[in-house]
């Protein structure tokens, strides 16, 4: 029997010694000049930043708190700023169909030139149209125009008059229309005197009243062409006159934008709506008669300066004031906010909108540079993501309403032209959305072929270290922290390998790294100190501790005042402790859990209670199915496993998952069968597999130190550790009283290969190992192993014996 | 100022027909009823000629609008005309208030005999200078003519209901008639912001600046311009859209000259006797 000796104390915590670095504070560090560990997502990022096909947006994946925004952000910036100014973009009236706004495209810081100048335009029509139709030319030429056609009418009408009276008959005017009565002198005949008249002067004097109501009727028809033929010689005049007074204006606007025709088109056709639409420049009382004229059956405007919106600009992209290309994130990415909006206003109690009340998204913004996305935040949004895919699909940002996007809405809104969309899209987020998105959403792997993969580990080398002592100096710096000492750098980067659980690397997570700074940095003003040390740093992390640990230490009391019954001293036959790791929040712990095993007569089979119960998930199910592997490879190869093993975990009313305890299962049931005690001062981690050979598990430094606040709330004995697979040695960053305490010779972690090495340690009895006779070495565990279970299958040939007789018999 | 005939109140009298111009000259008369401290005394005359009309038994009426013919009965038009007096005094009644004193009658008969007959008591008659007989809305009726010529008191033709809007001139003459056109036309002008127009004719210097120390005495702003005498187009071109003020006993007010004056008027008259 050879011992597995105790892990030295060197070996159960990966000290960084200080005196490595040369600096005295982080404050003689300069920034890192590469990222640490991101090499990959790096060269994924530049491959993105540069290819400029369609497609080729980027996902940077990682675990939150990498820092993936921040290393994004900063490569997309620098390249940003070499890149070209993109446009502007404005939207304008579209005078053929105002639910059709126009967009405008304009070279950078032209378009606020634009709508300066139209500002100015609508100034000067205000002044220059009023005064044109003040004019006294104006007024004459109307006043011509109006006379001409009035005399017309007026001529026709007593033309009539002057025949009637010719006849004697005089042209009544009743409240309710005109007529005509034959006249007596110079009254109307009476109706008596006109009936004794001869019946030929009579009839005489009828039909001269017929012919010249006849003559009336076709005059009062011609009045109405007559107005309309008036009104539309006056709206000739008020255009010609709109027309003379506002064409410079225009013609100097339209020598301003010489070389954009898109522009010229429009003040074109602003010009012709102006001409058409004078009377909104006049003052109030004289805008009735003349809209009236130019647009029969409009209401003239109802304030002075009612339908000039008309004419405004509407500046949606202005980077007069930029350089470089845009980079934007938009940190609240709703539907509206991504692709813009169409805003209302309550009019009358109706809800009106027009082109003006259109506003920018995020997309149009970024359009010619970046957009920077939360991808979690983006699908939380309804809408966001398919409108981000159309919009990147169609290189084209359309702005309708949400409902009109869903065809929830059939009224017809404004429909804005679509704005040309060129822009890099990057989402941010976790893997598993990244795959999940990728297997559901055939259109992603189109849209985004390009992956960041940030790491979350790196290498503990010393150039590594280096590096890491430099980011925590620039975290400090940005946070506007106290620099730290070298003492505090190592208390941090020893903190790292703990976090990546593994004495040989380092956790990136930046994130929890900058919030331990930021702790040790109060702890340290709380002091006085101006100088952050290895103290603080461990004052901030024991704080991190105690404020989660509630949970971890009413379940150690429940232990302690044996309620929980776990055994640190004596031995049991079929009993041992195991440890499993609890994690609540970002918080886990480990716990000792008793295990017993109990075997008898049966049919080969090991009975999970826990998979009975439906506590065990399918990784313990695995590990259970796994020992009768072994137990029949090793002990009944040639002969039937004739026994019944339960097995369960004690006080254990939660689910249980994982293998990690199989190993430890598997000793529980050799010390059932052997009936050799196994020591209780020894907790017991790790997986196995048929061979008998024991397996890594996760989560070791958590689960020794549960054992070990327990043996040490009950009084360290010098007899008590923790078996760990030798395989998990390398991830050992355990606890300083910890190590303190197996310097001392008062706990001990032995490093276990095989289930031979763990039973040894765990009974003082050997394993034993078939001699050249096949046979188990008398006395070793093994042995009596093998020996049980020969009894069981005897045993279950003489009841299968008697069966057989009794059914001969 | 128009002098009351009897009594301290002055009366005015309004011919009506209900013809818009006939409203324009009731709205006309209360302004100046304000303007003088006067009552209105408001005439309606239910012309006996549309009566006559309708007994008539081939009466067809032609909308003035549609141009279609239908027929017409006396009691249709009696109806008519009485509705019209009610929407006539409605208007009076509304317009007056509690401001101006006022009555209103209605008569039946010849409306130029009716009107004459009852302005007779009246300090100034008012009139809408287009006549209700006027097929074309245009030109002064036979009443107006003969009011502007015959009635014993001062006569306003209104052509609209604000007379005092346009620029308001006045035709110096000198005797009483002329000194009532004078503080008559400045009590208008009072009205428009104070600024008069004066004519005179001639070289009357004397007249001229007895006048303007009247008128400056006033408050009132005047502009004096000389003309020709008879340069009626030149008074009437002056006057343009707003009011003139003549004396009844100056020489505009000769029968010859008035009724040119009056077909060629587009601005309110008013004769000041």
């Amino acid at each position: 029997m050879v011992e597995v000796k105790a892990l030295a104390p060197e070996q159960l915590y990966q000290v960084c010694d200080p005196d490595r670095f040369s600096f005295e504070t982080t404050a003689d560090l300069d920034d890192p000049d590469e990222v640490l560990g991101q090499k990959r997502a790096l060269e994924a990022i530049r491959f993105a930043v540069g290819m400029t096909r369609d497609g080729y947006n980027l996902y940077a994946l990682g675990p939150s708190g990498l820092g993936k925004h921040a290393v994004v952000r900063r490569i997309i910036e620098e390249h940003a700023a070499q890149a070209p100014v993109p446009f502007d973009w404005c939207y304008v009236n579209n005078f053929a169909d105002q639910q059709k706004p126009l967009a405008l495209r304009l070279p950078t810081g032209r378009a606020c030139v634009l709508k300066a100048h139209m500002e100015q335009l609508l100034q000067d029509l205000r002044a220059a149209i009023p005064a044109a139709f003040e004019s006294d030319d104006y007024r004459s030429r109307k006043s011509a125009i109006e006379d001409k056609f009035k005399q017309q009418h007026e001529h026709a009408l007593e033309g009539v008059q002057r025949d009637a009276r010719e006849r004697n008959i005089a042209l009544i005017r009743t409240p309710d229309g005109l007529g005509f009565g034959p006249l007596q002198g110079d009254q109307v005949i009476e109706p008596e005197a006109f009936q004794a008249l001869p019946k030929a002067e009579r009839e005489r004097i009828q039909k001269d009243i017929e012919s010249l109501q006849e003559e009336l009727q076709e005059a009062l028809r011609l009045l109405p062409t007559l107005v309309k033929e008036s009104r539309q010689r006056v709206g000739e005049l008020n255009r010609e006159i709109t027309r003379f007074a506002t064409g410079h204006l225009i013609d100097e606007l339209q020598r301003e934008f010489n070389g954009l025709d898109d522009v010229r088109a429009y003040l074109d056709a602003v010009r012709k709506d102006v001409v058409e639409n004078a009377a909104i420049f006049l003052p109030h009382e004289e805008a009735g008669p003349v809209a009236a004229v130019m647009a029969p059956g409009q209401a003239p405007p109802a304030r002075p300066d009612a339908g000039m919106d008309r004419y405004t600009v509407n500046l949606l992209v202005d980077c007069q004031d930029r350089t470089g290309a845009p980079v934007v994130y938009e940190d609240h990415p709703t539907y509206q906010r991504l692709v813009g909006e169409i805003e209302h206003i309550s009019q009358m109690g109706a809800l009106t909108t027009n082109f003006t009340l259109i506003k920018p998204g995020a997309l149009h913004q970024a359009n010619g540079g970046t957009i920077i996305l939360n991808v979690r935040k983006l699908l939380q949004q309804p809408l966001s993501y398919d409108a981000l895919k159309q919009a990147l699909q169609s290189r084209r940002i359309r702005i309708e309403a949400p409902g009109q996007a869903l065809s929830l809405i059939s009224t017809r809104g404004l429909e804005p032209e679509p704005i040309p969309l060129d822009v890099k899209v990057v989402l941010i987020g976790e893997p598993m959305l990244y795959y999940m998105l990728t297997q559901q959403d055939p259109e992603f792997g189109e849209l985004f072929k390009i992956a960041a993969d940030f790491e979350d580990q790196v290498e503990r080398t010393d150039d590594n270290a280096m590096l890491y002592a430099q980011l925590v100096a620039q975290r400090a710096r940005e946070a506007e922290l106290k620099p730290l000492d070298r003492g505090a750098v190592a208390r941090i980067l020893e903190h790292g390998s703990r976090m990546a659980a593994d004495a040989e690397r380092l956790s990136v997570r930046v994130g929890a790294v900058t919030d331990l700074l930021r702790e040790a940095d109060y702890w340290c003003s709380q002091g006085g100190g101006t100088v952050i040390g290895a103290d603080h740093v461990q004052t901030a992390l024991d704080a991190q501790v105690r404020r989660a640990n509630r949970t971890q230490e009413r379940m150690a009391e429940q232990v302690t005042r044996g309620t929980i019954l776990i055994d640190t001293d004596g031995a049991e036959v079929g009993q041992i402790n195991g440890l499993s790791v609890l994690q609540l929040g970002s918080f886990g712990f480990g716990k000792p859990t008793r295990i017993t095993a109990r075997a008898r007569l049966g049919k080969g089979e090991v009975i999970d209670i826990e998979r009975e119960v439906e506590l065990g998930g399918p990784l313990h199910s695995k590990g259970v199915l796994i020992l009768s592997g072994f137990l029949g490879t090793r002990f009944a190869e040639d002969r039937p496993l004739s026994l019944s093993v339960s097995l369960v975990f004690e006080q254990s009313y939660g689910g249980v998952d994982g293998d990690s305890a199989s190993s430890t299962e598997l000793y529980a049931i050799l010390s059932a069968l052997a009936g050799a005690p196994i020591r209780q001062g020894l907790a017991v981690t790790g997986s196995v597999n048929q061979r008998g050979e024991v397996q890594a598990i996760g989560g070791v430094n958590e689960k020794i130190e549960g054992f070990f606040d327990l043996c040490q709330a009950r009084g360290l004995t010098g007899d008590q550790g923790a078996m760990i697979p030798a395989s998990n040695v390398k991830h050992l960053m355990l606890r300083a009283d910890i190590v303190a305490a197996a310097k001392a010779g008062q706990f001990h972690i032995y490093p276990i290969e095989t289930i031979d090495q763990g039973i040894e340690r765990l009974t003082g009895l050997a394993a034993g190992e078939r001699g050249d006779d096949g046979q188990f070495p008398e006395g070793s565990i093994n042995q009596l192993v093998e020996a049980k279970l020969a009894s069981y299958t005897e045993a279950m040939h003489r009841h299968s014996g008697r069966g057989e007789d009794k059914d001969s018999s | 100022m128009i002098k009351p005939a009897t009594g301290a109140r002055r009366r005015i009298l309004v011919g009506l027909d209900a013809s818009p111009a006939s409203v324009a000259a009731l709205d006309a008369a209360l302004r100046l009823a304000v303007e003088l401290d006067a009552e209105i005394d408001a005439l309606y005359v239910e012309d006996a000629d549309m009566l006559r009309f309708a007994g008539l038994p081939f009466t067809r009426i032609i909308d003035a609008w549609s141009a279609g013919l239908r027929e017409v009965e006396p009691p249709d038009v009696e109806r008519a005309l009485r509705l019209q007096a009610q929407r006539v005094r409605r208007h009076l009644a509304d317009a007056a208030g509690s401001r101006v004193p006022w009555s209103f009658r209605v008569a039946r008969g010849d409306v130029e005999r009716e009107v004459m007959a009852a302005a007779r008591d009246a300090d100034l008659l008012t009139l809408g200078f287009v006549g209700g007989r006027s097929v074309a809305g245009r030109g002064a009726g036979s009443l107006a003519r003969r009011a502007a010529r015959e009635a014993p008191g001062s006569v306003l033709l209104a052509q609209r209901a604000r007379i005092d809007e346009g620029p308001v001139v006045l035709c110096l003459d000198d005797g009483p008639q002329g000194e009532h056109a004078l503080t008559t036309a400045a009590s208008l002008a009072r009205a428009h912001g104070g600024r008069l127009t004066v004519i005179s004719f001639g070289d009357d210097k004397a007249l001229e600046a007895q006048a303007a120390e009247q008128l400056k005495a006033s408050d009132i702003t005047a502009r004096f311009i000389r003309m020709p005498p008879g340069a009626l187009r030149a008074v009437l071109r002056e006057a343009h859209d707003g009011a003139l003020v003549i004396s009844a006993a100056s020489d505009l007010a000769q029968s010859d000259m008035l009724d040119s004056m009056i077909e060629d008027c587009a601005c309110s008259l008013l004769v000041v006797r």
